[in-house]
């Protein structure tokens, strides 16, 4: 197991009382696996991918535990860390816009990473960059270009180029392909399985997103985020096809393909959350225990677990 | 062709740069330059009107004042640029650190900074000459001690802003140390801003030197250094003015071009200012 998280709690404190946006969350990811993160905005998935990189801001409480290779990282010191981010677990961001510095360019922003980190002399440097452009389908004659020089697709190939730089064997992309055209997200979904499945040994990636296509295209295996909770894993192709939770069922549903049927309701205050199942008040099969007792998983076949009574 | 690309259609930009070009090369080449040994006393030329055999007339030794000024220059010139320089150094290293750290360091940083921007500097700057005696070290260090501080509070206010920015959390999600942050991705940032802050700066700088010198607390005697010679020529302000006035229109020419060129850079390098160049 190359990842393994138990019981991870994230709260932040706010005016109101404590915003829950991570409670209990576990998750396994196996080396050379792509696991999918998929939810609705504000069900926190992004805030568990800061959480393993131990990015999130001083004001998040955090607890639980993240064992990467067997490693606790949230009790690593800072110092251990930062050795562990970039070259182990990597992360691209969405936005590559403001993600990618205005004042360097995109050579240079790869080179920086791999002096820093594996301490290659400047023409190698800028060797390996022009290979990892090369590599991500950015010729390497655009290596002097600037981030406004480019195309919103372009860049984003260039911060994946910097998020390989040093060969991480864990790859966190969070909404890898939000805001870009649809043919543009095809090649960039091409472009992370080819980064992932098509390396040996395989790389593991943690996909945070919200389009269930781009998830069904990449993913081996799926978890369903809600109100800070899994509440449904499985493979994908399992889940997409017999999907049990109700939650996952209207998530399926509001797809356009599958006639963009909406859920009744907004997904609830990270403050509030209603007492017992957090989706019961949207839920078209809840019933009286499910408004005062909260369900826990239940194991409902080889790798497939739910978080419901009725599923 | 990308600098004449850039000062196409910007007067102030190209004319402070021409200015700026034509003293740094003054400065470089003075003894080519220069008709006479600008330290050669003549007593049988003294106060000679400016004319053929000299350009602008000669001082109360019978020295030239052409060459002088023509040497004066290098320490003009060389002087502010080097008090810019490590002010700019200094204040964008502790601002940087104030902002990106924040916290007690921040605190602590910025009150120090408070203080002394409360000094009314070019008394600061007596005091400093004053006690520690009149020297070309010693001014560099008057005007260093405070002039710092503005520089601080600019990188930090700048530093603020860009640490917010994704970018800086993706340099940290790639393992990126502290320093590593500071020094590729802040620094870059923030420079351009602060650059047109201090080409503004060397022109006042160049003022501070001359006032000093003026008052005998800076550049010293014989050296030909513009302040000075303002100085000794103040003697003669009513019987022989040339010996103050070309002096005098060398400091305001400096500042212009300085002033000038600053204005020019900062609609350069403001994007929003450039954008509507460009529509």
């Amino acid at each position: 197991m190359l990842l393994k998280i138990t019981n991870l709690r994230v709260y932040f404190k706010s005016a109101d009382g404590f915003v829950k946006a991570a409670d209990g969350v576990d998750l396994e990811l196996y080396p050379g696996e792509i696991l999918g993160l998929v939810g609705e905005t504000g069900s926190g998935k992004t805030v568990l991918g800061l959480a393993i990189t131990r990015l999130l801001p001083k004001t998040a409480a955090v607890s639980g535990e993240v064992l990467y290779r067997g490693q606790n990282l949230l009790a690593l010191p800072e110092e251990e860390m930062r050795k562990v981010r970039g070259r182990q677990v990597s992360m691209i961001f969405q936005n590559p816009l403001s993600s990618l510095n205005p004042a360097l360019s995109i050579g240079e922003q790869i080179a920086e990473v791999l002096r820093e980190h594996q301490g290659l002399k400047r023409k190698a440097a800028w060797q390996r960059a022009g290979e990892l452009l090369e590599l991500t389908g950015i010729p390497a004659k655009w290596i002097r270009s600037y981030p406004h020089e480019l195309s919103g697709g372009m860049r984003q190939r260039a911060m994946i180029a910097i998020g390989l730089a040093c060969a991480p064997s864990l790859l966190i992309a969070d909404e890898p392909t939000r805001g870009l055209d649809v043919t543009i997200q095809v090649q960039i979904v091409e472009l992370l399985h080819a980064v992932t499945k098509g390396v040996s040994p395989p790389r593991s990636m943690l996909l945070i997103t919200h389009d269930l296509g781009v998830a069904a295209a990449l993913t081996d295996r799926l978890a369903v985020m809600y109100a800070g909770k899994i509440v449904e894993y499985g493979r994908t192709g399992e889940v997409f096809r017999n999907p049990r939770h109700p939650y996952t069922r209207a998530l399926l549903d509001s797809h356009p393909s599958n006639g963009l049927i909406a859920t009744k309701g907004f997904s609830p205050s990270l403050i509030n959350l209603p007492p017992g199942c957090s989706f019961h008040p949207r839920c078209k099969k809840a019933r009286k225990k499910c408004a005062h007792e909260p369900p826990l998983v239940q194991r409902i076949g080889m790798d497939h677990g739910v978080r419901c009574f009725y599923a | 062709m990308y600098i004449l690309e850039v000062t196409r259609g910007k007067k102030m930009l190209l004319t402070g740069s021409i200015l700026i070009f034509g003293f740094m090369a003054l400065a470089v080449f003075a003894p080519f330059i220069a008709p006479y040994d600008p330290d050669d006393v003549k007593v049988e030329k003294r106060l000679l009107p400016p004319g053929e055999h000299h350009l602008m007339g000669t001082d109360g030794f019978g020295r030239d004042i052409f060459s002088r000024v023509v040497f004066g220059t290098r320490y003009s010139l060389f002087l502010a640029l080097v008090v810019v320089s490590i002010n700019l150094l200094l204040g964008l290293m502790v601002g940087s650190i104030a902002g990106y750290f924040g916290g007690l360091i921040d605190e602590l940083i910025m009150r120090i900074v408070d203080i002394l921007l409360a000094f009314p500097n070019i008394i600061l700057a007596l005091c400093i000459v004053g006690v520690l005696g009149p020297s070309i070290q010693n001014l560099i260090l008057a005007l260093v001690a405070l002039g710092w501080v503005g520089y601080t509070r600019v990188s930090r206010g700048l530093v603020l802003s860009i640490k917010e920015q994704g970018f800086i959390g993706a340099a940290k999600a790639l393992g990126g140390s502290n320093m590593y942050i500071i020094m590729r991705h802040i620094i870059p940032n923030a420079f351009p801003p602060l650059l047109v802050l201090a080409t503004l700066h060397v022109s006042h700088t160049i003022l501070s030197i001359a006032a000093l010198s003026f008052l005998g607390l800076g550049v010293q005697a014989p050296t030909p250094e513009w302040g000075a010679m303002l100085s000794e020529g103040k003697q003669f302000i009513f019987t022989h003015p040339h010996v103050m006035i070309f002096p005098g229109v060398a400091i305001t020419l400096s500042v212009l071009s300085f002033n000038l060129l600053g204005e020019g850079l900062r609609d350069v390098l403001d994007p929003r200012a450039r954008e509507v160049l460009n529509v």
